[in-house]
């Protein structure tokens, strides 16, 4: 085990998706258009970690593939995150903070 | 244009009725203040899930269809396949015990949204049970050596290190509600799943195995939603200052309790049941518990109060070596394994010596004599060589060599004149939290006190179907494997360690 602090706070989070298709299209999204984000290949799985927000456009994923592809789509395809996730009907989004505005009251 | 999911799931709240038409009866109270105002991130509705779990499933079937068209069984590497044998009922235990525990906190938890995801957990814990047995058929019908996985369940039911899985997973169904919910989704789902249900189906894919990560990255795909059950849950509770104590000592307990199993569990099958391994597990361990579970979740919640966990500490010390131990003992009794363990071999040793600095000199001499011995003219098997059996701890059930086999932190005691062993301080506290828990069962070696280990073996059931080979085999060669007779030979008579 590294000499690290074990309790340090980090502002990072993160997806994993099962490799497929769609992931390779959601893969790419990613390097498009969040090139901050680190991506891992780990054979059956892709890791996607950035700082503060993730966030997946339906819309642009449909645009990507070429059809109509939804929220339950994707999550199809979600193996695991980490974070705080906020599922609507247009997106998917993973917020470091711990109480994103949806939690809040 | 079909609604709005967001407009959709608000409307079906203003369909929520109260409990007023009959007097629940919850199986366990709470100690805890519930608010009402618990939110599930998914926002989960019936109509969305079913199309979405219907699409999970046609995908994993048509992948176990694949794997069966290319012969997939018998091109992976024997070694890992072998550790399917116990792995998968383990999964399946877990899976079990968590169909009741969901619908526990369905009946617990007063509010609609929250109960919504509980609702869909219960199913999925359901789907994944009925994966995991069309797994285990898969590999039944497929692998050219099925022995073991035709009696999975209740093999690991009467193993002595199996036990470990129910110990594990009782607590996600008894006790108040909130920690079910904290030791389920919480500690397990959210830290624990991802080295077992993500990070290993890597390593099987690098052992030539796809059936494993097909079914248990989809299986995983639910678990998220069930993290985001544990985070709804705790969210709610954790706003009301007076829960907090509460909340920390069931962190405590849980997370001490599931990494004993789950570290043990997922470092032995990732190290020593694969031939290529693409990571050490001390580092994936820090990377999906440390790093994503502490840091980005236990961490922040420092400003309601809530610590990481105190023991977090000795739990990374437990973790460089935990595994290595456990895997020579499982090696040591394997005439009591209903799969076959392959013997460390120089590759292997290389691997864990550049990883684990020290590998060599603390346990390749045990693996030596293991090799030794896994021929049946040896005439010798390596449980003979221990100057006694471990005893395994009353709380985790792990066999009693912990965190080193050369140096265990083993407690013994007495509770109400009986003896009791421990594997370590964490286990210890866990004990003397509620006794009563813990006490109920014997000591495995206990029950076998004084008997030959030939009948042992055939008590449990551990014979192939010529009624003569053994299950277990210290080797994975087709020919020279060992029989009851073999065994029998030995003339070895188990002792309960802790027999006065």
């Amino acid at each position: 085990m590294s000499a690290k602090d074990l309790t340090k706070i980090r502002d990072t989070v993160g997806i994993s998706l099962i490799g497929s298709s769609e992931t390779s299209a959601a893969v790419e999204m990613v390097a498009d258009e969040m090139p901050d984000a680190k991506i891992t290949d780990n054979d059956c799985y892709y890791k996607v970690e950035r700082e503060r927000l993730l966030r997946f456009d339906m819309a642009e994923l449909s645009d990507r593939l070429g059809r109509a592809y939804t929220v339950h789509d994707f999550l199809v395809n979600m193996t695991s995150y980490y974070g705080r996730i906020v599922v609507s009907d247009d997106a998917v989004e993973i917020h470091a903070e711990i109480l994103p505005e949806r939690f809040r009251g | 244009m079909a609604p709005k999911l967001e407009v959709v799931h608000e409307k079906g709240k203003r369909y929520d009725w109260g409990f007023d038409y009959a007097r629940p009866d919850p199986k366990y109270p709470s100690r805890y203040i519930i608010p009402p105002n618990g939110k599930d991130p998914f926002r989960i509705m019936m109509r969305g899930y079913a199309s979405m779990e219907a699409e999970k499933d046609d995908r994993v079937y048509g992948g176990l269809d694949s794997d069966v068209r290319y012969r997939n069984a018998n091109v992976a590497e024997p070694r890992f396949m072998e550790a399917m044998k116990f792995a998968v009922p383990a999964f399946t235990d877990a899976e079990y015990q968590a169909v009741t525990g969901a619908g526990f906190l369905v009946a617990s938890v007063k509010n609609q949204e929250m109960r919504q995801g509980f609702a869909a957990q219960m199913l999925d814990e359901v789907r994944h049970t009925q994966l995991e047995i069309g797994l285990r058929k898969y590999y039944l019908k497929n692998y050219h050596d099925p022995a073991g996985f035709d009696i999975g369940q209740i093999a690991l039911g009467n193993h002595p290190i199996g036990t470990l899985a129910r110990a594990s997973f009782q607590p996600f169904n008894t006790g108040d509600p909130v920690e079910v919910s904290m030791c389920l989704n919480v500690v397990l789902e959210t830290a624990y799943t991802n080295p077992l249900v993500v990070a290993l189906p890597q390593v099987a894919v690098a052992n030539g195995e796809h059936a494993m990560p097909t079914t248990f990255l989809s299986i995983q795909s639910d678990e998220s939603r069930h993290m985001a059950n544990g985070y709804g849950t705790l969210m709610c509770v954790v706003q009301e200052p007076d829960n907090v104590p509460f909340l920390q000592e069931a962190l405590e307990r849980h997370f001490w309790h599931q990494h004993m199993s789950m570290d043990t569990l997922v470092g032995v099958v990732s190290e020593y049941y694969s031939v290529s391994r693409p990571w050490a597990y001390k580092d994936v361990w820090e990377e999906w518990v440390v790093d994503d579970f502490i840091g980005s979740y236990m961490s922040r919640l420092s400003s309601f109060g809530l610590r990481p966990p105190d023991r977090l500490g000795q739990v990374a010390r437990f973790v460089d070596d935990m595994h290595h131990s456990a895997a020579i003992a499982m090696a040591a009794i394997w005439p009591l394994n209903f799969w076959r363990i392959d013997p460390m071999g120089s590759a292997d040793y290389e691997w864990f010596e550049n990883h684990y600095p020290g590998w060599t000199e603390r346990y390749g001499g045990l693996w030596d004599a293991y090799r030794a011995m896994s021929d049946p003219s040896s005439g010798r098997v390596l449980m003979q060589e221990l100057p006694a059996l471990p005893p395994f701890c009353q709380v985790c059930h792990v066999p009693c060599v912990m965190p080193r086999i050369d140096a265990p932190e083993t407690r013994i005691f007495t509770h109400e004149g009986k003896r009791y062993a421990v594997c370590s301080e964490g286990c210890e506290w866990i004990f003397t939290l509620n006794p009563k828990i813990y006490t109920g069962c014997a000591n495995w070696w206990e029950r076998f006190d004084g008997m030959d280990l030939a009948d042992v073996i055939l008590a449990l059931g551990y014979v192939r179907p010529d009624g003569k080979t053994l299950m277990g085999q210290p080797h994975l060669n087709a020919d020279r494997m060992w029989t009851i007779d073999d065994i029998r030979r030995l003339r070895y008579e188990v002792k309960d360690p802790l027999r006065a």
